[in-house]
This record gives C-alpha cells, structure tokens and sequence, in this order.
C-alpha cells in the first residue's frame, strides 16, 4: 500500500517485479541501477542468493523530491522466481501499488510465464487484491534471443493487442526497454494513486512535475518518457482501430 | 503498518539502533584510529547513543576519567546541532577545540549523526578531518546497509516460516478431518457388517438343521437321490455358515467387539487337533505333512478354539496352494518377538533373557507362493492373489484376513515369505502364558528362525 503522509509532505510507493524463474527480474534491477545516477538512486540490495538466483528478492529504492518539496520514495522489489519460494512471493507482493511482470520471451518458458501469470493472480487474491485493480505492466524480455527460440513481433503485438496491461520489449542484459518498463509502471501507478487520492491536488504536484523531478535526479533525459509512455499496446490499439475503420468485421 | 509478519510495506522508518552494528563500529574505529586517533560517536535521530569509541590516544587528552566523560557530554551535546553535511561544530566549553559533525541518512531519511572529536583546531586541518568524516560516513553507511538487509533476511524469514507452519497446520487439520471421518465410515460398514452377518445366520441355522432332520428321517425316510441332494444342502448351508462367521469375526474384530476368553493353552494339542481335521485333504493331493515340534515348549496364552480356526486355516491354505506329492511343515518354537526392533539385527538373535519371547508358529510350503508385489496385501480381507475371474483356487478372500485379526487380538504379529514358484511361510508370534514365561531359561531358541528371506513381508521389515 502506497504510505501517504500529507502534513509531512511524504510519499511512499512499492513496485514489484514478478515473473517467472529466470526471465531477468533482477537483471532489470541491476540494470536500472547502474543506468540511473545522482543521489537518488539508493543501493541495490540483493538478499540471499544462491547460484544467481533470488532466494528472497532484491530491493532498489530509489528517492527524490520535487521542486515542491515533496519527498518521495520509490521501492523496487523482485519476487524469487522459483515455484518453491511461494510464501516468499506472496510476502514481497503484499502492498505493492503496482507490478511489472517479467515474461521470458523464449518458447519453450511459454508454460513457465503462463503459471507464474497465474500464480500472481492467486497471490493478489490471497492478500485480498485483484488483478484488474492493480497496476501492471507486462515486459516480454529477452528479444536479442535468435529468432526461432523467442516470441515473433507480431505475437507479441496479437499479445498486447488482446489484454489490458502495456507491453514493453526488453533485452534487460544490455538495458534495452528497462527504463520504459520503469517509467511506464510508475506513470500508470501515479496515474492509478492519483485517481484514487487526488495526489496532484493535494500535494500540489502535477504529474509533469512528478516525472520531470524523477528524471532529473535520477539522471535520464526527459525524451525517456516517451518511450515509456507508448507501450506497444497503445501502437498496436491505434493500428487496430485504423483497421477497423478500413473494414468492418464480421457480420 | 509494519508488523514482524509484513517487513516489506512502507510505512515504517528504518532505526538506526535495529541495524546498526555496534560490533563493526568499534572494530573499524580501532582500525581507522591507528591512523587518526580521534573519537567517534554514533547517535540516533533523538540523539541518544548507539555506539562510543573514544580516541585511543592522541586526541585531546586520553586516559582520565573525567576527561572521557567531558569528551563523551561534547560529542552528545555535537551530536544533537542540526546542520546540514559534514560541518565543523566548535566547543562550547574549551576554546580550540572542535568536533565534526555528519548525519547518517539511508533512504532520504536521516537516522542519526556521527560525531568525530574532539580534536584541536589549530593540530589538524580542516580538509583532514573533513576527509575522514566523509570516509566515516561510507563506512558507518556500508554497515548500515548490511545491518538492513541482514534484518530484512530475519524479518522475512520469519514471516516466511510462520507463513510455512500455518500452510502445515492447515493442511494437517484436514487430514485429521478427512481421518476421522474415514474412520467414522469404517465403524459404520464394520457395524453393519455385523448386524447383516447375523441377520443372515438365523435363517440359516434353519435351512441346515430342517436339512440334517430330513436327512436323519425325522419326516419320514428318503430316497437314495433325495439323500443326495439333502446332503449338497446340507454341505452348501454349512460352506455358507462359515463364510458368514468369517465375515461376523472380522467385522466384530475391526469394531472392536470380539472378546477373546483366554487360557493358558498348549499349543501342541491345538496343531495336533488342526492336523486331524486338515489331513484328510492333504492325503488326497498326497502331501507330505510334517511337525517340528520342540519338546520343551510353554504354553501361550490364547484362545483354544481361535487358535485352532487360525492354524486350520494356515493349514487350508498351504494345502491348498501345493501342487501334488509336496510338502508342508508347521513349527513350534520360542523366539524373540517380532516387535522387538533390535531382537534380531546385524550383530545375530538376541539370547532368551534380554528381550521378549513369544511362540513363533511356522507353516512352510512348497507351493506355489506369491509375487513380491501382493505381499503387502495377502492379509487383507476378501484380497485373492489370483482375482481373475478364471482363477484356480477358490476361497472367499477371508482365511487370512481372519488369521491376521485373530494373531493380532492376541497380541501376536503375523507375516509371510514367500518366493514365487518355490513357496511360501507364514509365520506368527503368540504371547507366552504367564504361568510359563518364568520358566523360560536357557534354550528355547531356534537359531536362524529369521534369517533374511528374500521375499517378505511383516513386522521384522525395519
């Protein structure tokens, strides 16, 4: 749960990274952080690793205040991806205000981002939340993979054509579609706060603000929101509706 | 809200004093202070002390106790004026000299302050201690760290273990749901088992004692074929009396109602009776049918007509089971009960003395046996080893099952070895009746009784 504190002018914000084993959740951590400069960017803590492989999870926080005087704390998490670690997981994702779910763009891990889907979907259930009220943003990682092995475009397009979430493409290892990933989970997230707790009103900080502070102290060109806020589905939405417009379906 | 239950959510602001590593201050401060012997202090956000390491020497002045006190209420008196960076805060008690102060931050959050000094303005330059502030505060900074995610490591661990125990709980609680009402389900087939079984006699204790008047002529005299067929009744009715019995015994065994009246009873006569009533059947398939019967044995403590309902049985069975011309042999002996896990082990048989005795009764044949895989299930009611509806053997599935539930209301341990194509044992302990065990010495035992078959089944399995 986002921690609001008006009279103190704070403002607290947990994202969480889900997804299967493997698919680079924490690889889109490490990344951030060493994309991301200034004081801002806290430390990255890894807790308890074995074989490269989250046993509990990883936590970037990441902190900033706007002209304003606001003071804002953004707290990355990564779950462990390994089916075992379940109690974990449910832990972790307990008070997110948003999640980027991590999907490994490989064929063959169809099955694996298919139950990880599913167990993040039980999880918000169990702690009481629902997945179509909670801010998501689904990254297919993984696209520098040979063609054959991976998820093809236009799948991908069909993918974020056909749900709700923004789709990002990333190859996190070298940073690519890390940052849009970022900005874009926490544009929705701010935008879904916001709705919710008049944020811009009451803190007196329009969202412009908000991102412009981010950015700057954390180092990225303000041209990095753009990315972030087309998602592929925004694209592959306006190409559909130009089609429909074209010809109309169906009988 | 934070709970030990949910470290992860927001709210809560770290304390410096629940991550902060006293240990590591010092041990680093006694390094560093080979190199600049000043002070260090760390205090919380209210000012309170966490952690002191004065200057070992070469300070301001070291070594009297007042002098460590004063230096101590300066650095608390440091500590708590705010300021921003690393700055210098001059003494308000001594001219000259001067501490410097940092706050420790994690997270946007200042948790407390790090004060070094005192130190004497004009013996240090600025830009030194500004220095080594600074290389204070990373270090103070790294302990921090890991003192956080060292806490964070416990917190969720033990959410995670509390989550863990609950999941068991949970599931525990069901099983012992899903049990007791199984069990409920039991007594209730077991209670109806009973109540049908007898409900069935009555009728025919009827239809076998008309057919034995009919036959005795009490209705007048029959014709050689009537005899015959009054005589098939009559052997039918008895077949389908037992079966019932059978049927009453276990379901009054598996509700708990059997009682055995028990006496001291020897078991020679109880095999030599069996033998009698089995022979006949034995002779036919021309068997041969031996005992091995030590000469000193005790008596047991059972009941004579179940006893003999289970070696008959045993007996039935094993003549059953052999082809033509083979042999069977049933045992007495004392040996180490069953039960006893260590009686027989690695180091040989446990001498009569040191252990539990019981009767060990054998019955060997030469016959067909039964494959490893229905070993386990040989003992359970109405189970044929051959169930195709073509088998060989007849038989209802009951015998052994009555055998297990009559060993085991004696206290006695029932189990078979067996290796297909070359026969099978059965095998049964009996407790020894009380008048006897005393007189249990030296002897008694067979050696190698249980030496370890290949194919078995029963309690010496551990």
């Amino acid at each position: 749960m986002v921690h609001l504190d008006f009279p103190q002018r704070e403002m607290a914000i947990k994202l969480v990274y889900y997804g299967p084993a493997r698919s680079g959740k924490t690889t889109n951590l490490k990344n951030l952080h060493g994309r991301i400069a200034g004081a801002a960017r806290g430390r990255l803590m890894a807790l308890d690793t074995t074989d490269d492989r989250t046993l509990f999870f990883d936590l970037l926080p990441i902190h900033f205040r706007t002209g304003s005087g606001l003071s804002i704390r953004v707290k990355l998490y990564t779950v462990p991806g390994q089916v075992l670690h379940n109690s974990t997981r449910k832990m972790v994702l307990t008070g997110a205000d948003g999640v980027a779910f991590v999907a490994d763009s490989q064929v063959s891990e169809t099955r694996a981002n298919n139950e990880s889907y599913a167990n993040l979907k039980q999880n918000l259930r169990e702690i009481g939340l629902e997945l179509g009220a909670l801010p998501v943003v689904v990254q297919w990682n993984k696209r520098d993979l040979p063609g054959p092995a991976i998820r093809g475009e236009d799948e991908i397009a069909e993918f974020a054509a056909r749900g709700p979430e923004p789709v990002y493409r990333a190859t996190a290892l070298a940073g690519d579609g890390v940052i849009p990933t970022f900005l874009g989970l926490l544009g929705l997230t701010w935008d879904r706060l916001d709705k919710k707790f008049e944020l811009a009103s009451k803190f007196g900080v329009p969202r412009a603000d908000f991102f412009n502070a981010l950015l700057r102290s954390l180092g990225l060109e303000p041209s990095e929101m753009d990315a972030a806020e087309v998602p592929l589905r925004v694209l592959a939405a306006g190409s559909g509706r130009a089609a429909d417009r074209g010809e109309p379906t169906g009988p | 809200m934070t709970t030990a239950g949910d470290p992860l959510t927001l709210a809560r602001p770290l304390d410096l004093a629940e991550v902060l590593d006293a240990e590591a201050i010092r041990d680093v401060a006694t390094a560093v202070q080979a190199l600049h012997p000043l002070g260090v202090a760390v205090f919380d956000a209210r000012g309170g002390l966490l952690c002191e390491v004065p200057a070992s020497g070469g300070g301001v002045a070291t070594g009297a106790v007042a002098v460590a006190i004063a230096d101590f209420a300066e650095r608390a008196a440091a500590a708590v004026q705010r300021g921003s960076g690393v700055r210098v805060v001059a003494s308000a008690q001594r001219a000259g000299i001067s501490h410097v102060v940092a706050d420790l931050a994690h997270d946007g959050t200042v948790l407390g302050t790090l004060v070094l000094g005192p130190y004497r303005t004009d013996a240090r330059a600025p830009a030194e201690v500004q220095a080594l502030a600074n290389l204070w505060v990373r270090l103070v900074d790294d302990i921090v760290h890991a003192g956080y995610s060292r806490l964070l490591t416990a917190q969720l661990h033990v959410a995670v273990v509390e989550d863990g125990y609950q999941t068991l709980e949970h599931k525990n609680k069901r099983l012992a749901e899903a049990v007791e009402r199984l069990q409920e389900l039991d007594r209730l087939k077991s209670s109806f088992l009973a109540t049908i079984s007898h409900e069935l006699r009555t009728p025919l204790t009827s239809v076998i004692g008309y057919s034995e008047m009919l036959l005795e002529g009490l209705a007048g005299q029959l014709g050689d074929e009537q005899k015959k067929y009054v005589q098939i009744i009559l052997e039918k009715g008895d077949q389908l009396l037992q079966l019932i019995s059978g049927i009453l015994d276990i379901s009054r065994i598996q509700a708990g109602t059997l009682e055995l009246a028990r006496a001291a009873v020897d078991m020679r006569e109880v095999v030599r009776a069996a033998m009698g009533s089995v022979m006949s059947r034995a002779r036919k398939k021309r068997l041969s049918v031996r005992m091995a019967i030590e000469p000193e044995l005790p008596r047991v403590s059972g009941n004579r007509e179940r006893l003999h309902e289970v070696i008959v049985n045993l007996l039935s069975n094993a003549i059953k089971f052999t082809p033509e011309r083979g042999q069977i042999e049933i045992s007495l002996s004392v040996a180490p009960e069953a039960s006893d896990p260590y009686a027989i082990g690695r180091f040989g048989v446990a001498p009569p003395g040191t252990g539990q005795h019981a009767m060990l009764v054998r019955v060997q044949d030469s016959g067909i046996g039964i494959p490893t895989e229905k070993l386990d299930r040989v003992f359970d009611a109405f189970f044929q080893v051959d169930s195709s509806p073509t088998r060989e053997y007849g038989g209802t599935g009951l015998g052994l099952a009555l055998v297990k539930a009559f060993v085991e209301a004696h206290g006695g341990h029932v189990w078979v070895d067996s290796e297909l194509g070359h026969g099978s044992t059965f095998s049964f302990t009996l407790p020894i009746a009380q008048e006897d065990s005393a007189t249990l010495g030296g002897g008694g035992v067979v050696a190698g009784v249980v030496a370890d078959p290949p194919n078995r089944t029963g309690p010496r399995e551990v």
